[in-house]
């Protein structure tokens, strides 16, 4: 699949700050991509960097296969983008901000009704944009990145601030999108689990590196765990401790033990042979729970292993 | 370009700045109004506006307001974090910086203008409701012509502060500026010395002085073009660092 972002060797410095170290970023066209990391781990730098807002101290840019230097303007067409906070003139209303943008962007005002359904904020367009809550603004600030159909939607954190409510249904605005109107997104968060539930492809930040990227499922597939409560924890870790296997559960004192399931064998198997040892070893067994790999999880993992290289 | 900065005038509606564009021309009215009303005696119009009106502007008013309006112009887009957005549009970044240039220069040049418009309501108003109409006609060439010598010479002094206020998200800075520019001008009418004639602050109120010499004009002029092309070149590229 060709790619609509793809960055070989990035780095960024601010004075002696590494902000960026060599990230080679690949995200694929009409997918949504979760561009994850801590707050302060360089997602932001990396995002004005690919959009060209920042001038790289070392590596190359290519957006839809064109270098963003040579091709700025050109590609600047094709991209929407909110880049940390939804910035709105608050003096004006809705409408009048994206006719703002319509009118530099010499389109049709009639964008502008397009755009406002798609966030839904027909309704609310001509209140002046002080009155917003913080979820109206994200909406409107989105609205505007989808004028002039761009092909791709840069979003940096858009669910910051809002309530459970406004970040599902910016979770569900997100997810449609590439369906809707076929467009590649590159969303960053610092929450995991919300990127989970809508990227097709997901890389990891962390102080400037990437470490970890690739297609979610991939990156969810394999590993997962098992959880098991037995009468008597302490003698299971024994017998489990002979075939190798040891507790990985964060929370020792909850008495749950958490075993990784090898790659080659599916967890219903493994739950079964786990099951039967435990049994066979004279202990009851109350709970067998398959855990699914997440983000937060993988996160973990990487974090932990100082992975520094990609995983695709 | 042209789309910029119709843009930029669209931003404006409804804005501080452009309330402010409109309401501080009025203040050397209402000086204006007082003196008809205090007086008790008719006043001429070349009185109250050759050598009253047009020299406060130009001294004291014309440069505060300046400051005061590129801050207002400028903390548009810092209050709204908005310069990033700006910058994902396909303009070059001195295209972005020029539109907002030329707003300030077009509300400089409206302000300058309104001025005597507002001096000739207010002197007519309070003329006819106390009786003592200011006398002779009002010499609108000339006033032109003072607000055109006027402009061309603050044009030094309007680039640097625009360009403090773009530069700058803190509007502190800009007004820091201009206070200390003024009273720099102000000390320099003050004493009579001739020794600061290139200072940008100094440069509107010697173009409409004595003999209404061209030197401080050109130098107005010339400094804000060099001003000018220094201060895009600096913007566009403290943006992208």
């Amino acid at each position: 699949m060709p790619n609509a972002i793809a960055t070989e060797g990035l780095s960024k410095r601010f004075g002696d700050f590494e902000a960026i170290s060599g990230i080679n970023l690949r995200v694929p066209e009409n997918a949504v991509y979760g561009f994850l990391g801590p707050n302060g781990s360089g997602k932001t730098t990396a995002m004005r960097l690919v959009l060209g807002l920042l001038r790289p101290d070392a590596g190359r840019i290519e957006l839809f296969g064109q270098d963003i230097e040579a091709h700025r303007m050109e590609l600047l067409l094709r991209i929407g983008a909110f880049i940390e906070s939804p910035a709105l003139y608050d003096h004006l209303s809705g409408r009048a901000n994206l006719e703002i943008t319509c009118r530099l962007l010499d389109l049709p005002r009639s964008e502008v009704a397009r755009v406002l359904d798609i966030v839904s904020m027909s309704r609310d367009a001509d209140r002046k944009v002080r009155e917003y809550s913080l979820g109206m603004r994200q909406r409107t600030a989105l609205a505007r990145t989808l004028l002039g159909e761009p092909r791709l939607l840069v979003l940096d954190e858009p669910t910051n601030g809002l309530d459970p409510e406004g970040i599902a249904e910016m979770r569900e605005l997100i997810r449609s999108l590439p369906g809707r109107i076929g467009c590649t997104v590159l969303v960053s968060s610092h929450l995991l689990s919300e990127v989970e539930q809508v990227a097709d492809y997901a890389g990891f930040l962390r102080k400037g590196r990437l470490v970890m990227e690739g297609r979610l499922t991939d990156l969810l597939a394999g590993g997962q765990r098992l959880q098991v409560v037995v009468d008597d924890s302490q003698r299971a870790l024994g017998l489990l401790a002979r075939e190798g296997l040891e507790d990985l559960s964060r929370d020792k004192a909850m008495g749950a033990i958490e075993l990784q399931a090898p790659d080659t064998m599916p967890i219903e198997a493994f739950a079964a042979l786990i099951n039967r040892q435990l049994v066979a070893g004279g202990l009851d067994v109350s709970v067998l729970q398959p855990k699914r790999r997440t983000l937060e999880t993988l996160y973990d993992t990487a974090a932990n292993s100082g992975i520094t290289g990609e995983a695709a | 370009m042209i789309r910029l900065v119709r843009a930029e005038f669209a931003k404006l509606s409804g804005s501080l700045a452009l309330l402010f564009a409109l309401v501080v021309p009025a203040l050397p009215s209402f000086l204006v109004a007082l003196a008809v009303l205090s007086r008790g005696k008719a006043a001429t119009w070349s009185q109250m506006l050759d050598e009253f009106t047009i020299p406060l502007w130009a001294l004291f008013l014309f440069p505060m307001a300046a400051a005061t309006f590129c801050v207002l112009l400028a903390q548009v887009e810092h209050r709204a974090r908005s310069w990033d957005h700006l910058f994902l549009l396909p303009f070059s970044r001195w295209q972005i910086y020029s539109a907002k240039m030329f707003v300030v220069a077009a509300a400089l040049v409206a302000m300058t203008l309104l001025v005597p418009v507002y001096v000739a309501i207010a002197g007519t108003l309070t003329g006819l409701a106390t009786g003592n109409l200011p006398s002779g006609s009002i010499a609108w060439d000339q006033s032109l012509g003072f607000a055109a010598r006027l402009l061309g010479a603050a044009a030094f002094l309007g680039v640097l502060q625009a360009w403090a206020a773009l530069r700058f998200g803190n509007f502190v800075i800009p007004l820091v500026i201009a206070m200390g520019g003024t009273l720099v001008g102000l000390a320099v009418a003050m004493t009579g010395t001739q020794d600061a004639d290139w200072f940008p602050w100094v440069l509107p109120m010697r173009a409409i002085g004595q003999g209404q010499p061209d030197l401080p004009v050109i130098i107005g002029l010339c400094g804000g073009l060099a001003a000018l092309v220094v201060a895009l070149f600096d913007l566009s590229r403290q943006s992208r660092s």
